[in-house]
């Protein structure tokens, strides 16, 4: 985990730019938000993450972002921040496969083991390059969890074309996957 | 989306277990913008560009859930279905019979219309008295003078109001300026000063009005009268 400032270190401005709001409900709302999108491998870290989100809801104060209190504001920071240290992990993983801090139950929890769906997965993300571009992009959201409607509403057309598509789409992967031998 | 649940649960959870491709991992978009793609709030080209890359990347698929879990949702109007060619050659019955019923409520107006504007034109105009002119009171004075008048013998007659009026009388040039205002009369009559025609030029017009103060203090003025000076 990098080195996050404290509250005290970030200068006497903190709790005069945080004074609208009370700082433990401010508190109490990054924490809901980083502990419902943390993964396991990162639970022991949780409370970092969420002093993180509060240096970054700092800076984009200072920096003059309107809504920097807002509920919607704080998801999406607590959210950023999560990725942001996942990915800084699977990168660090990436360069170094044998690190010598990275205990067995982190890796195994970053990198599961190979189950019956890994092999029908990966087929599938084959299978999915090889569909026409807005196929593809219904099919992604659908396999995703979006309803059609909201489908429509990310790819930008209407219910009925969304739902077509992702049909279609959904008929091309399973001959694309009959053809591989697979068949779900 | 009426797909076989089993079938799809079986796919949706596969696509999750897939493994990383790692060429894909240094193209990852920023959270922000993969937060905005799954609200649907960023533009249409960066978003359908975000989903190729997700379509691509378990990393990215994961955390584009995990937006989705935090309410990242994409809200609002959605676009509206055009109508196609079919359905322009081939309405439903029930929108053929709105239109007929419109046609008819239509056609109901324009004769409706017609029936009026035939009627204001071919029916008489009712005679009667024009409404925007007051009628005369009888009570008003009227002029009882028959002739042109001499500077030296100006005298003003109009008929009398009851016993106890008394009357103002106002004259003036043809061009309303003032000569006299003379209040307080109380015969229906009066000898204008020859002084006050000092001015008038021989052969001209003059205006006069009279105001009758009835006993009960009604006030009736006269019409206007034009009088020649001699």
């Amino acid at each position: 985990m990098q080195e996050v400032g404290t509250l005290d270190e970030t200068g006497p401005g903190l709790h005069a730019a945080f004074e609208a709001r009370n700082h433990h409900a401010l508190h109490r709302d990054l924490e809901r938000a980083v502990r419902r999108v943390c993964p396991k491998s990162l639970a022991e870290d949780a409370e970092d993450l969420v002093q993180e989100c509060f240096i970054r809801l700092l800076r984009a104060r200072k920096l003059g972002s309107e809504n920097t209190l807002s509920a919607a504001y704080i998801k999406k920071v607590a959210y950023s921040t999560v990725v942001d240290e996942i990915r800084r992990r699977r990168r660090r993983l990436a360069a170094d496969p044998a690190p010598s801090h990275v205990d067995v139950e982190t890796a195994a929890d970053e990198s599961p083991a190979p189950s019956p769906d890994t092999a029908l997965g990966n087929a599938m993300e084959i299978c999915l390059q090889r569909l026409q571009p807005d196929r593809r992009r219904a099919l992604t959201l659908h396999l995703l969890g979006h309803s059609g409607s909201e489908v429509a509403r990310i790819l930008g057309c209407n219910p009925k074309r969304a739902e077509n598509l992702t049909h279609r789409g959904l008929a091309q992967l399973r001959e694309y996957l009959n053809d591989m031998g697979l068949s779900p | 989306m009426s797909e076989s649940r089993p079938d799809f649960e079986t796919l949706a959870r596969a696509f999750a277990a897939r493994e990383q491709s790692r060429g894909i991992m240094n193209e990852c978009p920023d959270p922000e913008q993969l937060y905005e793609a799954a609200s649907g709030t960023l533009e249409r080209e960066q978003r359908l560009r975000i989903v190729d890359h997700v379509s691509q990347c378990v990393e990215c698929s994961q955390a584009w859930r995990m937006a989705m879990e935090l309410g990242a949702r994409p809200s609002g109007p959605v676009e509206q279905l055009r109508p196609t060619l079919f359905s322009r050659l081939h309405p439903p019955r029930w929108r053929v019979r709105a239109k007929a019923v419109e046609i008819r409520l239509a056609l109901a107006a324009a004769a409706m219309c017609a029936i009026a504007v035939a009627a204001y034109l071919a029916l008489p105009v009712q005679q009667q008295r024009p409404q925007y002119r007051d009628v005369a009171n009888p009570l008003a004075p009227v002029s009882l003078l028959a002739e042109n008048l001499t500077r030296e013998r100006f005298m003003l007659r109009w008929s009398p109001g009851p016993q106890g009026s008394t009357y103002t009388l106002r004259l003036t040039t043809a061009d309303l300026l003032p000569l006299l205002v003379q209040q307080d009369v109380t015969k229906p009559e009066f000898l204008v000063p020859s002084a006050v025609l000092g001015r008038v030029v021989s052969g001209e017009q003059l205006l006069w009005q009279v105001e009758v103060r009835l006993p009960n203090g009604e006030r009736v003025t006269s019409k206007t009268y034009v009088v020649t000076l001699d």
